[in-house]
């Protein structure tokens, strides 16, 4: 089954399978229809197994565009993340490609995976902290990653200078990106505060 | 004045500029880099205006000697002035870069006295961030009007896109709004220039859609011309906006429906392949009239509800609510010999039936109501 490129299955369900409610019996179910049906998402189980490769191919998108990283003084890039679908790798190695001489790591569902310049992936059952400490104990400091701790500051004045009060459209940007993205603790005042939910954080 | 206040002042500067695309097809080969550019491009943030941040957008310097009249840098405003040396400006974009803030880097400028001399500084920002810090990112590059061509030739080595500002239609029309730039020589010649040059992204432009009264139809024809002529990959629409202690702060904005309807009808000339001329069949004085300029040219062209398995793609693309992915399906499933016999089925392959019903019959039968039919 073969898609043009471009097209939204991307021919197979390849990343369905991450999926955190991937039903093996649906894509069994799937996988015996008419192709021609199945390639345009033309019967309900299709559409079905569509969206679940859309929310994580979404998922895997959103991380990459909001994921904040913090630069560590002996090459080491790393943040926290909460992830809905089985991504970590994924994530690690669009990463890798963009920072090839750094180590990175992320911390998600308790336990932190590190990928390192050569592209191997290790997975590490102990703390952030714990992990970049291991880390940094192998690499020498690098001079030239000093003095990158005001990021957050220079990024706060540049996103308020690029707004146009006079095109204000607060329901676009909700739309657009929802609120935990927006606000770069928000993740961590809800862990915080105990909150269940966003709308338990987010103020009437 | 300090570096987050240089940040502040250039980005809000820089802002009005709305081109935000940050993709690119680039290759980018070897280990011993930062950066890499992606093929769809990455938005990292969006503004409380909903619209997308995926580049560091920023001047050199907002020190200007034009005069365009709707523009919060030209040298009628009593401003601020902010310049980035460009070992500051380098070093703060590698910063956020680095955070996953942004995709990539806008650089522009006011003309500060000859663009020439601004553009050599532009150009060893860049060659900073790509020789000294080993950035293979996304740069798009903005080109000043009436800089030297040489200087245009280094910006297209270095840069993934570059793009200079149209601003208006026409000679006329950019003359009511600057006296000092040229359209033809200052803006076309250069565009001609850069047309010959390959780059990774080719060239867009952007044009101010109200500062000089000028019509729809008038934008329409200047941007159909832009992709024939010229090669542009995008043409971008800026409503006018009154700014406080510009020339023109007290003419009237430009309602941001008529941009929507601008960019409606360039999607349609991009990508279903719809002659321009089309369009002056729904213009009321050579205005796009209110409303979805598809629902528009539907109601204009189409002789009746069309059937959904005999049309053509391009008939299909011509259907409210279809767009290329939609009518793509359903062109390959008759190829495959299957017939779309259901509301449901279109549902399926995406159709958006609240729009599409009025026009279109399912194996002879039609589900169009009045309610359906109005825009």
């Amino acid at each position: 089954m073969t898609r043009r490129s471009g097209w939204t299955c991307g021919g197979v369900f390849d990343l369905v399978g991450r999926h955190k409610n991937y039903d093996r019996r649906l894509h069994e179910v799937v996988l015996k229809q008419d192709p021609r049906l199945v390639v345009n998402c033309a019967t309900a189980e299709s559409r079905r197994l569509y969206e679940m490769q859309r929310s994580v191919m979404r998922c895997l998108h959103l991380k990459k565009s909001f994921l904040r990283l913090n630069v560590s003084e002996h090459g080491i890039l790393y943040a926290r993340v909460e992830l809905e679908h089985d991504i970590g790798d994924l994530l690690l190695r669009h990463f890798h490609q963009r920072f090839p001489t750094f180590h990175i790591a992320i911390e998600h569902d308790r336990r932190v995976d590190v990928i390192d310049t050569t592209g191997r992936i290790t997975h590490h059952k102990m703390s952030l902290q714990e992990t970049l400490n291991l880390l940094e104990s192998t690499l020498p400091p690098n001079p030239a990653l000093s003095g990158l701790h005001y990021t957050e500051d220079l990024w706060s004045e540049y996103f308020e200078s690029q707004n146009i009060r006079e095109r204000r459209n607060l329901q676009l940007q909700r739309r657009m990106m929802p609120q935990k993205y927006r606000d770069p603790d928000a993740i961590e005042t809800l862990k915080a505060k105990k909150c269940r939910s966003i709308t338990e954080y987010l103020p009437d | 004045m300090n570096l987050l206040e240089k940040v502040k002042v250039l980005g809000d500067a820089g802002k009005w500029d709305t081109c935000a695309s940050s993709s690119s097809r680039r290759q980018v080969s070897g280990t011993d880099r930062i950066g890499n550019v992606a093929a769809g491009g990455i938005c990292h943030s969006f503004t409380e205006n909903g619209r997308c941040i995926s580049l560091f957008k920023t001047l050199l310097t907002n020190d200007c000697s034009f005069d365009c009249k709707y523009c919060q840098n030209s040298i009628h405003c009593g401003k601020h002035t902010a310049s980035y040396e460009p070992h500051e400006l380098a070093k703060v974009f590698m910063h956020l870069y680095m955070g996953n803030y942004v995709e990539g880097l806008f650089l522009s400028s006011a003309v500060e006295g000859d663009p020439d001399r601004t553009t050599q500084k532009m150009l060893e920002t860049v060659q900073l961030l790509r020789q000294q810090h080993k950035f293979q990112g996304y740069v798009h590059f903005k080109i000043l009007p009436g800089t030297d061509k040489a200087l245009i030739a280094q910006a297209a080595e270095i840069s993934d896109r570059l793009s200079i500002n149209l601003e208006a239609p026409s000679r006329s029309r950019l003359a009511q709004i600057s006296d000092i730039k040229d359209f033809d020589s200052d803006i076309i010649k250069r565009q001609k220039w850069i047309k010959e040059m390959k780059i990774p992204s080719g060239q867009t432009t952007q044009m101010v859609v109200g500062s000089s009264d000028e019509s729809d139809l008038e934008i329409l024809k200047a941007a159909d011309w832009e992709y024939e002529n010229m090669d542009v990959r995008r043409v971008y629409y800026s409503a006018f906006t009154p700014l406080h202690k510009t020339p023109l702060e007290d003419k009237k904005g430009t309602p941001y429906q008529r941009e929507h309807r601008l960019y409606n009808v360039d999607f349609m000339m991009r990508k279903y392949d719809i002659p321009m001329d089309e369009f002056r069949e729904i213009m009321e004085d050579d205005n796009l009239p209110p409303g979805d300029p598809k629902i528009h040219l539907a109601r204009a062209t189409l002789d009746g509800p069309a059937d959904i398995n005999t049309a053509d793609y391009h008939e299909l693309l011509r259907i409210p609510g279809i767009g290329p992915q939609s009518a793509q399906r359903i062109i390959d499933l008759r190829q495959q010999g299957t017939q779309v016999t259901s509301r449901s089925q279109l549902n399926s392959i995406g159709v958006v039936l609240k729009r599409a019903d009025t026009f279109i019959k399912i194996m002879g039968r039609t589900q169009g109501t009045l309610g359906a039919y109005c825009i």
